[in-house]
Order: structure tokens, then C-alpha cells, then sequence
């Protein structure tokens, strides 16, 4: 079976964590978001895989190649243009990315999946097609259940008793929403509805392609089945499906086996010494990463590959990325770092290069920054 | 930059009139506060309108307390806006600065 996944968006609003990745690309932990999908993909039998790429597309491509290392087969629709070396991304929208695939060379032959880049899924992806069969659909969404307050980040999809759609509600505050199924971005569809895209652009499958589809009468199945979804839409989303993933709770991410002491998984060559810090599970520490003595580590918590954190400095319930540095005595508490940005679990982010505070959060393959006087006292009067 | 300044007892409470206290207005500020923090005062800063400070803000920051400290004088942080906060937890501030959520409750301490 074939699949397309939408991997062009430019992840806005997770900011600045897309500064230099796209969102597809954003890793649980070590293991980019895009590969745990294709992970699923693969274990249901579907192996021919095309993905659209716009905003660094580069780097979707440079890691997942012809997706032989992977199991599948991978191809890419690139959308933009390359101008004075440099690729300029330039998205035409979901569903025109299908019709442009299609008249490439056909690809959309029988019955085929499409699936958004940017969430952490498990679902029984054979038995959706086996409803979207069974139904006669045309098209079908997969649906997921959330909590009334939440309907506001998401398309309010409604159905009647066989669970066709009826209508849709994008992003309806709490009160005046007509459900709370929402579009999880999982969709399965019949070639048929290619003669439903018209040649603009751009065109897009949730605003403009289900409601036509729906408006002309054809059947469109709502299905809700048994599934994890761990959407990505904010900062505040990845800070929590990172932490889910320290404490195994996200299907398909598995920790480094190495375990020196309950809760703390580490990877190879990891310079720590659990004596010498205090150290609270689920903790997991990347390979090559240095936790310095008098470190105080609190879970759920990832160190990542190459990451340094120095003496007295506290981390808790915290995602430090690889190769960042936390400088001496730093308290890290519910947030992710990158080096340069702190994004806390709330939606707050503190650019360290602005502040001009290189020693308390950088990166660890820079030279150590010199302390000046005032913040040398500093240090040596919480010491 | 300015400051304005309200007795409030025998505490003098400062609120700097900017947007932040940085390496741009560092200097501006030393220059308003030193006739407050001269004698060993009782000093609150009230920092609500302050959403960004750089190391030359912290810096000026732990001046002060220092001075204050070493004459008999005290000085409490309070009002911190989310960023600043949150770059103040970073640091860990709360072991050298007595940091209050507002005015009021930091007076209540005086």
C-alpha cells in the first residue's frame, strides 16, 4: 500500500525549535518525529512512501535517503525552487501536493493513506482501511476524542449515526462546538478523489477538499478507533510528549537498554558518576553526554548525545538537546534547551545569546565563555 | 529611563519606567538609583514594566543588593514579568535575591 506524508508545513508555531529543522524533523528524544510514523507505516505492510518537503527540505531527504535503512521505500515531491544555491521552500497546500504527485507519474493507483508529518501516532492502520472499505467511503479522517476545553486547537469534525461526516468546525471555542472529535491529519483515501482537486493553487484537504466532498454529497467516513495521538501543534505539546517518552510512555520509542540504576537509562561512553550526583528517575542520557559532580537530576529528564552539565547545576522534568551546555549552578526546571533557546512547558522562550549569558546556557562544542567580574561574584556568592 | 520612586514606611520603592534593563540603558539606571541605594536604604524594585534584562541588568541587580548589604540596607525584588522570571529561575536568583510576587506582599515582609 502507498502513503503520502505532508512534511512542507514550516512549523511556526513551534518556534524556534523549527528555526533549523522542519517540524517532520523534530526529535522525541533522539528519534526524529517523521521516523516513528514511518516505523508504524512499515509494520503495516505500507512501504512505497512519498513525502512533500518545502521549509529544509534538505534534511528530510539527507536523513532518510530511499528509505532502504528504514524498511520502505521513500520518494519526495519537493515544493519550491532552488535560487542562488539555496532552496526556497514554497508550499502549495496538502491537497494540491496529492494532484502534483499523481500527475508526475500516476502514483496514486489504488487505494492510499495520507498522513500529516508532525504527530506521534499508533493506530491499527490496517483495520482504517478496512472501515473506509467497508463504509464504500471515498474518503476517510481519522477521528480522536478530546477534552471540550481543547476543541479550540483543532477541526471539530461531525458525523452522523454510521459515522459520515456531516460537517466540519474548524477551531470552535468550547461552547460552540458540536463535538469533540477532532481531525487527526490521518486520512485514507479512494484515486477517485483526485477528479475533486482542482489545477490551484494552493488547494488544501481540510478547508477546501472534505467540505466540497461532503457538500456534493459523497460518502466521507468519520473513524474513531482505539489510538495514541500525540499531536505536536505548540511548544508546550513537544515539552509533554517528550516527557511521555522519558517515561516510556510513547509507542514505538524505546530507551538505551544500559541501566545503571533504576529509572536512569544511559547510552555509550556517558561520563557520570551516580554517587557523586542526585539523581531521581525516569532519567535518560544520551551517548557521550558528561554529568559533572554535584549535578541534581530530576525526571522525567533527557540529557542528550554530547550534552555537558556542569557541577551544582540542577535539571528537572527537562528536555537539554544535544551538544547543550548547562552552566554551573543553572537551575533548568520545565523546559527544553537547545544552547541557545530556552522554551519552558508554558509557551515562554528565553534566547540566552540576546541575554548575554553564554556561561548559564550554551553550547558545549564552543569554547568556554569567559565569566565577567560581576558574574564571577555572583557565582561565588551562591556557591 | 526613569525611575519613580514612593516612600512607603521607611521603605522606598522603585519601579523603573522601561521595557528592560539592558546593556542600552544600564548606565541611566545606575545613575536615578545611586542616591537611593547610597546610605544602606531599605529598597524594593519593583520590576513589572521590565519584560527582558541581560547580564548587565543582573549585573547592576547584584550591585546593588551588595552595596545595600554591605552598609545595613536591604533590597527585595518584586512584580517579575514571565520572561524575566523565568531567566531569574535559570539562575537561580532566589538564593541570593528575596524575590516577591507583588508590592504588597513583599511590604508585608518589611
Amino acid at each position: 500500500m502507498k502513503a503520502l506524508i505532508l512534511a512542507a508545513g514550516k512549523g511556526t508555531r513551534v518556534m524556534p525549535l523549527t528555526r533549523n529543522c522542519p517540524k517532520p524533523m523534530l526529535r522525541i528524544l533522539d528519534t526524529p518525529v517523521l521516523e516513528l510514523l514511518i516505523d508504524r507505516l512499515r509494520e503495516h505492510g505500507i512501504t512505497q512512501i512519498m513525502i512533500n518537503t518545502s521549509h529544509h527540505a534538505a534534511s528530510i531527504e539527507d536523513y532518510f535517503g530511499d528509505g532502504r535503512r528504514f524498511g520502505v521505500e521513500i520518494a519526495y515531491a519537493f515544493e519550491g525552487s532552488l535560487v542562488d544555491g539555496e532552496l526556497i521552500g514554497s508550499p502549495i497546500g496538502s491537497a494540491a501536493a496529492i494532484r502534483a504527485i499523481h500527475e508526475h507519474a500516476g502514483f496514486f493507483d489504488d487505494t492510499f493513506l495520507v498522513l500529516c508529518g508532525d504527530a506521534v501516532v499508533d493506530i491499527d492502520f490496517s483495520e482504517l482501511v478496512a472501515r473506509h472499505h467497508r463504509q464504500r467511503a471515498i474518503a476517510t479522517i481519522a477521528l480522536q476524542d478530546v477534552a471540550p476545553q481543547d476543541v479550540v486547537h483543532y477541526g471539530v469534525v461531525v458525523t452522523d449515526k454510521e459515522g459520515l461526516v456531516t460537517s466540519f468546525q474548524e477551531k470552535p471555542r468550547a461552547e460552540e462546538a458540536l463535538g469533540t472529535l477532532v481531525n487527526t491529519g490521518i486520512y485514507v483515501f479512494e484515486p477517485a478523489v483526485l477528479r475533486h482537486i482542482p489545477d490551484t493553487v494552493p488547494y488544501d484537504l481540510g478547508s477546501q477538499v472534505f467540505p466540497d466532498l461532503v457538500a456534493r454529497g459523497l460518502p466521507v467516513l468519520g473513524a474513531s478507533l482505539p489510538m495514541t495521538w500525540l499531536d505536536i501543534g505548540r511548544l508546550a505539546d513537544y515539552h509533554r510528549v517528550c516527557m511521555m517518552a522519558v517515561s516510556g510512555e510513547v509507542p514505538g520509542y524505546r530507551p538505551p537498554a544500559r541501566s545503571l540504576q533504576p529509572g536512569l537509562h544511559c547510552g555509550i561512553n556517558v561520563r557520570l558518576n551516580p554517587k557523586r550526583c542526585e539523581i531521581s528517575g525516569p532519567v535518560v542520557i544520551a551517548g557521550g553526554a558528561h554529568i559533572a559532580d554535584g549535578v541534581t537530576l530530576v525526571g522525567p529528564c533527557f540529557i542528550g548525545a554530547g550534552a555537558v552539565v556542569e557541577q551544582g547545576a540542577r535539571v528537572e522534568r527537562s528536555i537539554v538537546m544535544r551538544h547543550a551546555r548547562i552552566g554551573p549552578g543553572a537551575g533548568v526546571s520545565d523546559m527544553t534547551t537547545d544552547g541557545r533557546y530556552c522554551m519552558l512547558s508554558d509557551g515562554t522562550v528565553l534566547d540566552l545569546q540576546q541575554a548575554d549569558l553564554p556561561w548559564l546556557i550554551g553550547d558545549a562544542r564552543m569554547p568556554p565563555a569567559q565569566l565577567a567580574e560581576a558574574e564571577q561574584r555572583f557565582l561565588d556568592a551562591i556557591g | 529611563m526613569h525611575i519613580e520612586n514612593t516612600l512607603v514606611g521607611d521603605i522606598t520603592v522603585i519601579r523603573p519606567v522601561a521595557q528592560s534593563l539592558d546593556a542600552s540603558n544600564i548606565a541611566q539606571f545606575r545613575a536615578q538609583i545611586d542616591p537611593f541605594i547610597r546610605d544602606g536604604s531599605r529598597i524594593l524594585l519593583e520590576l513589572d514594566r521590565i519584560e527582558f534584562v541581560d547580564s548587565a541588568g543582573v549585573g547592576t541587580l547584584i550591585f546593588c543588593l551588595r552595596h545595600l548589604t554591605e552598609r545595613q540596607g536591604r533590597l527585595q525584588l518584586c512584580a517579575l514579568n514571565r520572561p524575566v522570571k523565568a531567566l531569574f529561575d535559570l539562575m537561580r536568583m532566589h538564593r541570593v535575591f528575596e524575590i516577591h510576587p507583588d508590592r504588597e506582599s513583599a511590604l508585608r515582609t518589611a
